[in-house]
């Protein structure tokens, strides 16, 4: 019997349709254009739905196609290079993600990009991104993955730099494609060794490898580990994290979508998809978790101080999926992935409600804005809702995922007790700055008076919608995972009784924290006020420094490439300089040397030519009569 | 006789031998090209004897007739018609003499070796004294009557080339 | 070194062939440095007799029936004969463009 699921690679067939339809004549239409790419999401949403409702009664399929029949070649070789798919609560799950989030996002888009001039580009790219993102989420085997996570990232340069003809975004957009590029190079390594080690390319056979103890370390660790590399240049944490603040140079839809619900999720999402493995490696784990908990209090800093809203949110989202990244460090992928799923849906809200008043007002910076709940009410609501789940309050979505990553970073049995005690200490921070800066943000967008001078004008019914469809998951997605349905999210996303157990200590204790930190924003920033924040900067203005400078890596890493690179350049320009061209120059200064010497042969003398010839003869004569001059001497 | 032949025979041989070798030394230092046609002559003379000492009677005779007499005079003719404006210096470049020498030395020096100490055959016929004219002629008209034919077609072309290259414009 | 040197008397092969090796050695020194061109040629003729008197010295002393050295030697008296008649034609015919019979001035091969 077949199912949806059986044709679950239709899926990203309607966006790649979308895309070569706009690309090839649409583009004159703009308005055809966007509502194409809208239909097309929609259409891949309502098989996505299929599927997962499929997933949840049991339904697993996994299918693959060889598509390059190479004569000649080994067999592992044959099978390494097929191209499947699977559906598995894993798939299933992300795929609904995607395409509720995109069909959201496209719709956003169709008001908010009115007017622009590469509109129908605009919407190509989100097609194909759609198309690419489902790729990743569907693919079974590395090489497929492989292949749509580098598309993906091509759609990301191409959208960070939609507005091409600022130097800001086209740097931004070359920045995020170099660093994320950075990061694939490790991921490719990690596949070729995972490879070489197994045979296979097929992420179902290394787990069986990696469980039934054919794959060992320190190839096991050693392989994992440069396939994090990927997850950590895509999920922009430590130390590869240095291009998403600037990708918010692209339009707010595109940071809503792939900078906040998607893209940058791959990363977790390759994670998940290769925990099973990565359990197996305690070092790898580890390694995982310190850079998921470092990143996540490390970011969430840099958003204290942030005048631009789109950075603040950009920030809280490496944080946020720095605790993703940490709850699969400790062993728990299914609350990681519970909190990507909730995540998801109220940071995209948060960046489409911030795209609203961007749009009314025409500036990022949160210091021009002021009072804005008057003219915006439904971004005010639902952006308010969404920062409460970020902050993590009961019973928003965000509260359950967040204090399921609490407990299972309290009670891992992976890390020593220091390690343990450390990072949660550092999630209880993070949670601190969280609630702080994101209801910080809230205060100075819409408490208080208009401090701009824009003039007000209505939104379109294309924006606004959106923001009301998401509240709805932001609010009730929690419950999925929650204890109230008895943890359903982590039994199915694990296929057994997953007993992440709910602590009500720890979540008294978060949610006061949480409150904690609102409490202090309201204290600052309540009814809009900035006076406050100026003070604290002037007196801890060292720590300002810092944090503004984003702790310098972005320096150190400049310095390194214009060291190590221009350093590099020098010597290979020296190398050409010299030992190239001095070796073809003096080619040439040879042949042209020897040529002057060898031309004084010709003297046009008969007379030296005639010795010539006498004197080889005699030569030619001395030789042969050699043994009897010797026999003479005697 | 007093004295024998063979000592008669050698006695000639060395002196003509002496005096062409003289000869030509002579016309490498001579002075002046006249003086060097002039011991030309000496040498052809001398080797012409040369022949006669080695029973080549009709060949002497030749060598008189044709270098003495034609080609000598050519010779002649040649230094009359291009008088030189200037006396230059006779030999060229001083490498040049020393390098001529030696090559020179050279190929004497080895061919000298060669020929002392090979195993020449000793020659088991008696010397040919008859007239050699005779046997010459038949050799030219029978044997060798193809390499004649040839030769005089050469004189033929030398005579037609050299008019036609010395002719004036 | 017994056999090495032949005897002073009766005169053998060998004393002819080092008449004519030097013979030809000494035209050929002349050949290749003496400057004016009809001196060249009057050394190569030296050169083409020092070649005759060997033909004939073997005529002497390995006759065959027919004297082939005597006639080979009638051979190249002949062509020595056609070779300074065209020798000195050119001689002229480059003096009349020249008006010198140095062999140096014949050097626009020069490279």
């Amino acid at each position: 019997m077949s199912t949806v699921a059986d044709s679950a690679w239709l899926i990203p067939v309607p966006t790649l349709a979308a895309f070569l339809l706009i690309a090839l004549g649409a583009r004159r239409s703009p308005a055809a254009s966007g509502w194409l790419t809208v239909g097309a999401v929609f259409i891949s949403f309502v098989l996505s739905l299929n599927v997962l409702y499929e997933t949840l009664a049991g339904v697993r399929i996994e299918h693959a196609y060889a598509w390059l029949p190479v004569p000649g070649i080994p067999a592992n070789l044959q099978a390494a290079l097929s191209l499947g798919f699977q559906v598995d609560p894993l798939t299933a799950t992300m795929l609904v993600v995607v395409s509720s989030v995109s069909l959201l996002v496209q719709l956003y888009s169709v008001g908010y990009m009115h007017g622009d001039r590469g509109y129908a580009r605009f919407f190509a790219s989100m097609a194909l991104f759609t198309t690419a993102m489902l790729g990743v989420v569907l693919g079974n085997n590395f090489l497929a993955i492989y292949i749509a996570w580098e598309l993906v990232g091509l759609c990301s340069y191409l959208l960070i730099g939609h507005w091409h003809e600022r130097p800001e975004a086209a740097a931004a957009a070359k920045k995020a494609f170099l660093v994320t590029r950075l990061g694939d190079f490790g991921f490719l390594l990690g596949i070729l060794l995972l490879f070489v080690e197994t045979g296979t390319l097929e992420v179902s056979v290394i787990t069986q490898m990696a469980v039934g103890g054919q794959l060992r370390d320190p190839v096991l660790t050693v392989g994992v580990l440069l396939v994090f590399c990927g997850a950590v240049g895509k999920s922009a944490q430590f130390p590869l994290h240095v291009w998403l603040p600037d990708a918010m140079e692209g339009p707010t839809p595109v940071s809503a979508l792939i900078h906040a619900a998607t893209m940058v999720a791959a990363g977790v999402y390759l994670m998940a998809r290769t925990f099973p493995i990565l359990e197996h490696s305690p070092a790898a784990l580890t390694v995982v978790a310190v850079i998921g908990g470092g990143t996540a209090f490390f970011a969430a800093t840099m958003g204290l101080i942030s005048r631009d809203i789109k950075r603040v949110l950009a920030y809280s989202t490496m944080s946020q999926l720095g605790y993703m990244m940490l709850a699969i460090g400790v062993g728990a992928m299914s609350a990681g992935m519970f909190h990507l799923f909730n995540h998801a849906f109220f940071k995209a809200l948060l960046f489409l409600g911030a795209g609203s008043v961007i749009h009314l007002v025409g500036t990022n910076d949160m210091f021009e804005m002021g009072g804005l709940r008057h003219r915006r009410p439904v971004a005010f609501l639902t952006m308010t809702v969404a920062a409460l789940s970020l902050a993590g309050l009961f019973p928003l979505s965000g509260f359950w995922s967040k204090d399921e990553i609490l407990v299972a970073v309290a009670t891992t049995q992976h890390l020593g007790d220091v390690g343990r005690t450390l990072l949660y200490l550092l999630a209880l921070a993070t949670v601190f700055l969280t609630a702080f800066y994101m209801f910080r943000a809230i205060y100075l967008i819409y408490g208080g008076r208009y401090r701009g001078h824009a003039p007000d004008h209505p939104e379109p019914w294309t924006m606004t919608v959106p923001l009301l469809v998401l509240l709805v998951p932001t609010i009730v997605s929690g419950f999925w995972g929650s204890p109230l349905l008895g943890n359903a999210f982590a039994t199915f996303m694990e296929g057994h009784a997953a007993p992440t157990a709910f602590r009500l200590d720890i979540a008294l204790v978060s949610t006061g924290i949480a409150l904690a930190g609102i409490y202090l924003a309201w204290m600052m920033y309540g009814g809009g006020k900035t006076e406050s924040g100026a003070y604290a900067t002037k007196q801890l203005r060292p720590l300002y420094t810092l944090l503004d400078n984003r702790y310098y890596v972005d320096h150190l890493y400049n310095w390194i490439a214009g060291r190590l690179v221009l350093g590099i350049a020098w010597l290979a320009a020296r190398f050409d300089s010299l030992v190239v061209d001095g070796a073809v120059n003096g080619i040439g200064a040879a042949v042209v040397g020897l040529g002057s010497e060898l031309r004084r042969v010709q003297t046009g003398q008969v007379q030296t030519y005639a010795w010539a010839l006498f004197a080889g003869a005699i030569t030619l004569a001395a030789v042969a009569a050699l043994p009897l001059i010797l026999g003479a001497r005697r | 006789m007093l004295i024998p032949t063979d000592f008669l025979l050698a006695g000639a041989f060395y002196t003509f031998a002496a005096t062409s070798i003289v000869g030509a030394i002579g016309i490498i230092r001579a002075r002046g090209i006249f003086r060097s046609a002039l011991f030309l002559v000496l040498t052809l003379a001398s080797v012409a004897a040369i022949y006669v000492t080695l029973g080549a009677d009709f060949l002497g005779a030749v060598q008189v007739l044709v270098y003495v007499g034609a080609i000598m005079v050519l010779i002649i003719f040649g230094i009359m018609l291009t008088p030189q404006q200037v006396e230059l210096p006779d030999i060229g470049g001083p490498g040049q003499a020393a390098a001529a020498a030696f090559v020179a030395v050279a190929l004497f020096a080895i061919a000298t070796i060669v020929i002392t100490t090979s195993q020449w055959p000793r020659s088991t016929s008696a010397a040919i004294d008859v007239a050699t004219t005779q046997v010459i002629g038949t050799g030219l008209f029978t044997t060798y009557v193809l390499p004649f034919e040839i030769a005089s077609l050469l004189l033929l072309v030398a005579m037609i080339g050299a008019i036609v290259i010395a002719r004036e414009e | 070194m017994p056999d090495a040197l032949p005897p002073i008397y009766p005169i053998t092969l060998q004393h002819g062939l080092v008449l004519g090796a030097a013979l030809f050695a000494i035209g050929m020194a002349g050949a290749l440095s003496k400057r004016n061109a009809i001196t060249v040629l009057m050394a190569i003729e030296v050169m083409l007799n020092g070649v005759i008197v060997t033909f004939v010295a073997f005529a002497r002393h390995a006759p065959t029936a027919d004297l082939t050295g005597q006639v080979f030697a009638i051979f190249i008296m002949t062509v020595a004969a056609a070779e300074a008649a065209v020798g000195l034609a050119i001689v002229i015919a480059v003096y009349r463009v020249r008006r010198t019979v140095q062999v140096d001035a014949a050097d626009t091969l020069r490279g």
